[in-house]
């Protein structure tokens, strides 16, 4: 067996450019499918982290009493023991922030039209440990002390007809129920990427709140922003974690995780996903089909040396061996050079990253636009079983040939064209 | 010398039968109490230059607790109607044959998408509780010469930081009132459009709520077919009845 070992590394060696053309065909299809997949999985993620960092954050808590009656955004059953929950998770380092939001239901008035509206109350100082909404602001923030500023999503400004430096007048309910309604200067526009943001943001200062709200600094949400993750796995576990840690300490708060509360996004995204597999698999077939002609070329090209081999006393099932085996080590060498291309591409795609918006415009992934800079991902798993897959592909495609080189009359062989 | 001790004793009897602002409050609430009212009312609601017209005919008790029953007869709300116990609200929807309990911020909004808040259709008179009265002035509204009232919210949960009354000083009907906000804004006017004399006293019939953050926005509230103080049964305002 050795000794066929020998002759298949020696034939592969001998045959450099048929072992490099094989090689690479089967390279080509592994790196192409693991930069497939960083890209596709680069994009789910670009949702999800756009979300987890324009409306969900990490994780999202409230009080019991709270989540009971949420869908009013009722202005009681704040969270008491904001400092404390800080002091808990202080120590955890990969916590970027938290970031606390109070909600109210309010209009928006410009005295022509009225539309009701969702909205935040915001520590500007804080809420951008969390939320990256800075980022998407045309005009400025809040201007410190101030307590007279909003800011409006773009669309919902231009709806009321009011530009940055405007005025605009919102009215709510205060914590205590009684009407109010004011003037307030229109800071800045958000353009995110969620058009729902766009269309109904409405934001003000707790310094504004605390004044116009009666609100007396109350909370109603904290938000806890987590440091981002090179893969979504990692960054589930730290949030899952964040919101166990948090439900032992505090019985009255309920934490919900990005997973829970953007649940219909990533089912969504999940089931996408399986649609990407079924089209990377597709891919493979066409890598395996290319990989398997190249083996199957190489083998009858040979014909005439089974042949000599056979003549010179190999028997039929040493010649149908090496074959195998020297498709075997083509696969190793192709699977090798393939794994090592795809590392060094992902490792540019996670390090760097791709500026989707510059390469393909506005790209929404389920209903979820996706903007700025996309980073890969490492999908350990697809890696291993691409590695086995190229190496069974190519060794397979030399066992048909081989069989029917092995049984070959010698004559046969030696006249074979 | 004489004139001017004349002078002064008439002023300070003046002085001293002069109305406080929870007088005429009171007189004004004592104007329009009744055991019992019926009426056919019709709710003019006024946005830009559409109309839309509610048609309702209701009836409403006051003995331990405010209690009133509206149903609308309009054909696009036909068979929708209220029941009002105390500060408490259900509407019944007849395409849902569904009874839905008004309640919180929900309150505030506008009746059928009025001008006029659950809330303003529900209060009660106990506005000395909530806010604190005083006479501020007189002035002439139209033909009215009335006393000017203004109320501070005593209390952080009232409807209004701030409201103006114009009542008549000849018959105790309020004629215009102004309702502020806590920032000084000017949110609702209030305008007694016809005054009619039902029995023995004089009567709002139609009002009209301006809404002051939206331009060209008003509802204009109409009553006719009034009835005081008819025995009613009290079965009537219930949610059996409601259901009916």
């Amino acid at each position: 067996m050795n000794m066929i070992a020998r002759i298949a590394f020696r034939n592969i060696m001998r045959h450099k450019r048929r072992t490099i053309t094989s090689a690479i065909t089967i390279a080509v299809g592994i790196w192409f499918y693991t930069f497939m997949d960083s890209v596709m999985a680069g994009l789910d993620r670009g949702g999800i982290d756009n979300m987890i960092e324009l409306t969900t954050s990490a994780v999202k808590v409230h009080t019991s009493a709270y989540q009971e009656d949420k869908e009013a955004f009722p202005l009681d059953h704040g969270i008491r023991n904001m400092r404390k929950l800080r002091k808990l998770l202080s120590g955890n380092p990969r916590i970027a922030g938290i970031a606390p939001r109070t909600r109210f239901i309010g209009q928006l008035s410009n005295y022509t039209e009225e539309i009701p509206v969702i909205g935040t109350v915001i520590d500007p100082d804080l809420d951008s440990s969390v939320f990256s909404l800075v980022s998407y602001l045309e005009g400025d923030y809040f201007s410190a002390g101030s307590s007279r500023e909003i800011i409006l999503g773009k669309d919902l400004a231009e709806e009321m007809g009011v530009d940055i430096g405007g005025y605009i007048t919102l009215y709510a309910l205060t914590r205590y129920e009684s009407r109010n309604a004011d003037e307030f200067k229109v800071a800045g526009v958000l353009k995110t990427t969620d058009p729902e943001l766009n269309r109904s943001s409405v934001m003000i200062s707790y310094a504004a709140a605390n004044e116009f709200l009666d609100l007396e600094g109350l909370v109603t949400e904290a938000n806890v922003g987590l440091m981002r993750r090179v893969n979504l796995k990692d960054m589930k576990n730290d949030a899952r974690k964040v919101k166990e840690r948090i439900e032992t300490t505090f019985p009255g708060l309920e934490p919900s995780t990005f997973m829970e509360l953007a649940a219909g996004f990533l089912e969504l995204a999940k089931s996408k996903r399986a649609f990407g597999v079924v089209f990377l698999l597709i891919l493979l077939v066409i890598a395996a089909v290319g990989i398997f002609n190249s083996v199957l070329m190489s083998v009858y090209e040979r014909i005439r040396e089974v042949g000599v081999l056979r003549a010179h006393g190999m028997k039929s099932g040493e010649v149908s061996a090496m074959f195998v085996l020297e498709g075997f080590m083509t696969g190793v060498l192709g699977s090798i050079f393939g794994l090592v291309l795809g590392i060094a591409t992902n490792l540019v795609l996670v390090t760097y990253g791709y500026p989707i918006d510059k390469i393909a415009g506005d790209v929404v992934v389920d209903g979820f636009p996706v903007w700025g800079t996309i980073y890969g991902e490492w999908n350990s798993a697809t890696m291993v079983f691409l590695f086995f897959f190229g190496i069974a592909v190519a060794t397979v495609a030399g066992i048909i040939p081989a069989r029917k080189a092995g049984k070959m009359e010698v004559t046969h062989a030696l006249r074979f064209v | 010398m004489k004139i001017t001790i004349l002078l002064a004793v008439l002023c300070t009897a003046a002085t001293l039968y002069a109305l406080t602002g929870e007088e005429i409050l009171e007189k004004m609430d004592k104007n329009r109490d009744h055991k019992t009212i019926i009426y056919e009312g019709t709710m003019e609601i006024h946005i830009d230059d559409e109309v839309r017209t509610k048609k309702m005919s209701a009836r409403a008790m006051s003995n331990d607790k405010d209690r009133a029953v509206v149903e609308f007869i309009n054909p696009e709300d036909d068979g929708t109607k209220y029941l009002m116990i105390g500060d408490n609200l259900w509407i019944y929807f007849p395409g849902e044959e569904d009874v839905v309990k008004i309640s919180g911020h929900m309150l505030k909004e506008g009746m059928m998408g009025s001008d006029v808040s659950y809330e303003d259709a529900l209060e009660s008179d106990e506005l000395s509780d909530t806010y604190e009265i005083r006479l501020i002035g007189e002035e002439k509204i139209g033909e009215y010469d009335c006393y000017v009232i203004e109320l501070n919210a005593r209390v952080r949960n009232a409807p209004y930081f701030k409201r103006k009354m114009w009542v008549a000083k000849s018959n105790f009907v309020q004629i215009k009132e102004e309702m502020y906000a806590k920032s000084g804004k000017l949110l609702k006017t209030a305008n007694t459009l016809e005054i009619q004399t039902i029995g023995n006293r004089d009567f709002a019939v139609k009002v009209e709520m301006v809404n002051k953050l939206r331009k060209n926005s008003r509802t204009v509230f109409t009553m006719k077919d009034i009835t005081f103080d008819k025995p009613l049964d009290e079965s009537v305002f219930s949610m059996r009845y409601l259901r009916r």
